[in-house]
């Protein structure tokens, strides 16, 4: 099997990240925040995995698995809150919140 | 079982929040459900007299339980007590005599216990993955209670912009926890230490630097230090005022006692002196940056809610200053913070306490023109806010005077010289921030209501709440000498000791079991091999 170098996988981890990043300040659906926030945190587990394999031991495998669950766990609280979000305006963008000035 | 009775003051407040739930299942269904709140205070003050009994009196109190990934030392249980004081009052504040405005599902006080014991964990925790855990154990809670009054549109978005932007945090902290491990190859705080203080891997300075920025603004969100504020106003605002409480005085002292433990385990080696972004560095720049904004916009605005939001701001500055203070000196982390979070987590829940009981009948507008005559139409909770306001502002004789002297004495001593100017912008800065508060005192005393005044609820648990935080805030201001000696045995346990830590010690062991999933032959392996070591288990 040949090897990846670190500096691939780190680009890829970065990649990931950084278009949640850009996904969570620049979209507007909350939904499409979401999956950016996913993504973000897609991008830290890759990160991990990179890590993992380069210092050749286990650890960061079972972060992973933790931080799936969590994420999960996200999603659930996140969706739920756009459902509420939408009962009372009947949209999900976000910039339509702005009953509170800030 | 002497490890479950030291580790009480986690266990217990999820065991209340289950008892609550069971209890919210058996009890009628359209009945009251104040009786949840005052289970659950009574289970957290538990929490903390366990944590007080284990920190005063406890022999196995430095104990790392579950194989290093927890330690209940004097600091965890100095925050663990603030915690629980902060929640157990949200949950009283939250007991509402008018149905309309009542927390009306047992769901609130579930959480809120839940949310609780996330914050113990995180606190506690040695381990950076526990670390995580236990702050989205929080986070999450917390999402759901700002948005949990489910007929406001303005809970509902203050709980949605509070989620987008706290998940957005967690995903930069998750990233730096993964460089940081990629700096050491360890997740355990003091084998992250040990790592290092030797040098780490090859390329290792690199990723401590990245890891330290992604941690800087991953925490920066959490405390609302300027530029990460932006949710703050907005959703201490909108979210239910109990809420508010919790957030203001709970999230941040776990966000604060995180904070500084790991930056001042992980970043204190003399070898970081030399990279671009250092940690006190960062930590002068964000407070100094914190105090000013956070002031010049708290003048400008005109509703108490957001006044305070802003003040908090403030405070997280001062904070800020007392963990630069920490990091640049080798004597790591002065009584100085853990004071000064005692004294703002006592007047804040004070404040915002007295706030909750004055929104009436689903309306939460608490700005200046309702709250103005409120000395005249209810004295009693107008000096219960007085002398929480004083006391976030540091007029002597309560706490948060005390709380500001000692932390900039203990700034100016551990740098006599260097650290005198900033001394002196922290103190401009409480100067300007009187100007606020007092404008509220005098809205409160001597003006006349315009529109219709805010109300008061008669909630007796919520008074006596109140009352108790105000009478705190002048017990600690006058005899605060055993309040700061709490702070300093704290504070000299604020750093983990660098000890090597086996893989196979912690959460190694527990990727047995996936082992089938790994793919990577060197991993394996090494697996093995650390089996091996530790006394082997392999089959």
């Amino acid at each position: 099997m040949t090897s990846i170098p670190l500096s691939h996988v780190l680009a890829l981890a970065l990649a990931l990240f950084a278009i949640g990043a850009v996904g969570v300040m620049t979209r507007r659906n909350l939904l499409v925040v979401l999956m950016s926030i996913e993504l973000m945190l897609n991008g830290a587990n890759v990160a991990f995995l990179g890590f993992a394999r380069w210092h050749g031991d286990s650890l960061a495998h079972a972060a992973v698995f933790i931080v799936m669950a969590v994420a999960a766990a996200e999603v659930s609280v996140g969706l739920a809150l756009a459902m509420a979000l939408f009962r009372h305006g009947r949209t999900v963008d976000v910039d339509r919140a702005t009953r509170l000035k800030g | 079982m002497k490890d479950l009775l030291s580790l009480s003051p986690l266990w217990i407040p999820a065991l209340t929040g289950v008892l609550a739930l069971v209890l919210d299942l058996l009890a009628p269904r359209r009945g009251p459900r104040g009786f949840l709140g005052a289970i659950v205070a009574a289970g957290l003050a538990t929490a903390g007299v366990a944590a007080a009994l284990l920190w005063t009196g406890g022999p196995s109190l430095d104990a790392p339980f579950l194989r290093g990934v927890l330690r209940l030392d004097a600091y965890a249980a100095f925050f663990a007590v603030l915690i629980v004081f902060a929640g157990a009052a949200s949950s009283l504040f939250a007991i509402h005599p008018l149905p309309e405005q009542q927390a009306e599902h047992g769901e609130f006080y579930v959480l809120l216990a839940f949310s609780v014991a996330g914050a113990l964990a995180m606190v506690a925790a040695t381990d950076l993955v526990t670390l995580f855990l236990g702050l989205e154990v929080m986070s999450l809670a917390v999402y759901v209670l700002c948005a949990s009054r489910k007929g406001s549109p303005f809970a509902t978005e203050a709980g949605m912009k509070y989620f987008v932007l706290g998940g957005f945090a967690s995903a930069f902290l998750l990233l730096g926890i993964a460089f940081l491990y990629g700096a050491t190859g360890s997740l355990n705080l003091a084998g992250v230490a040990d790592a290092l203080a030797r040098g780490g891997a090859g390329g290792a300075q690199t990723y401590a630097q990245v890891a330290l920025v992604l941690l800087l603004v991953a925490f920066g969100f959490k405390v609302a230090a300027v530029p990460f504020h932006l949710w703050t106003p907005d959703v201490y605002e909108g979210a239910p005022t109990p809420v508010t409480v919790f957030m203001a005085g709970a999230v941040k002292a776990a966000g604060f006692a995180v904070l500084g433990r790991v930056v001042l385990t992980a970043f204190q080696a003399p070898a970081f002196a030399s990279l671009p972004v250092t940690a006190p560095g960062a930590f002068l720049v964000l407070s100094v940056v914190t105090m000013v904004v956070g002031n010049v916009l708290g003048i400008v605005q005109d509703n108490v809610k957001r006044i305070l939001a802003y003040s908090s701001i403030v405070h997280a500055g001062y904070l800020l200053l007392g963990l630069y203070a920490g990091t640049g000196s080798p004597t790591a982390l002065n009584g100085g913070v853990p004071f000064y979070l005692l004294t703002y987590v006592i007047a804040t829940v004070g404040a915002f306490g007295v706030l909750s009981l004055l929104a009436r009948a689903g309306v939460e507008d608490l700005s200046l023109d309702r709250v103005a005559g409120l000395g005249r139409r209810h004295p009693g909770l107008a000096a219960l806010l007085l002398v929480a306001l004083l006391s976030l502002a540091g007029i002597p004789p309560f706490a948060g005077f005390m709380g500001k002297f000692y932390l900039f004495r203990e700034v100016l001593r551990a740098d006599p010289s260097a650290n005198v100017p900033w001394v002196v912008v922290a103190v401009l800065n409480s100067l300007i921030a009187l100007y606020y508060y007092l404008r509220i005192a005098v809205y409160l005393y001597f003006r006349d209501p315009d529109g219709e005044p805010a109300g008061a609820v008669r909630s007796a648990p919520g008074v006596v709440t109140a009352g108790v935080a105000a009478l705190l805030a002048l017990v600690v201001g006058v005899f605060p000498g055993r309040f700061i000696a709490a702070s300093e045995s704290a504070a000299a346990r604020s750093t983990i000791p660098a000890t090597r830590v086996e893989a196979a010690d912690t959460v190694g062991r527990v990727v047995r079991d996936v082992r089938p999933l790994i793919r990577s032959r060197e991993t394996l392996r090494r697996l093995r091999e650390a089996e091996r070591r530790a006394g082997g288990v392999g089959r």
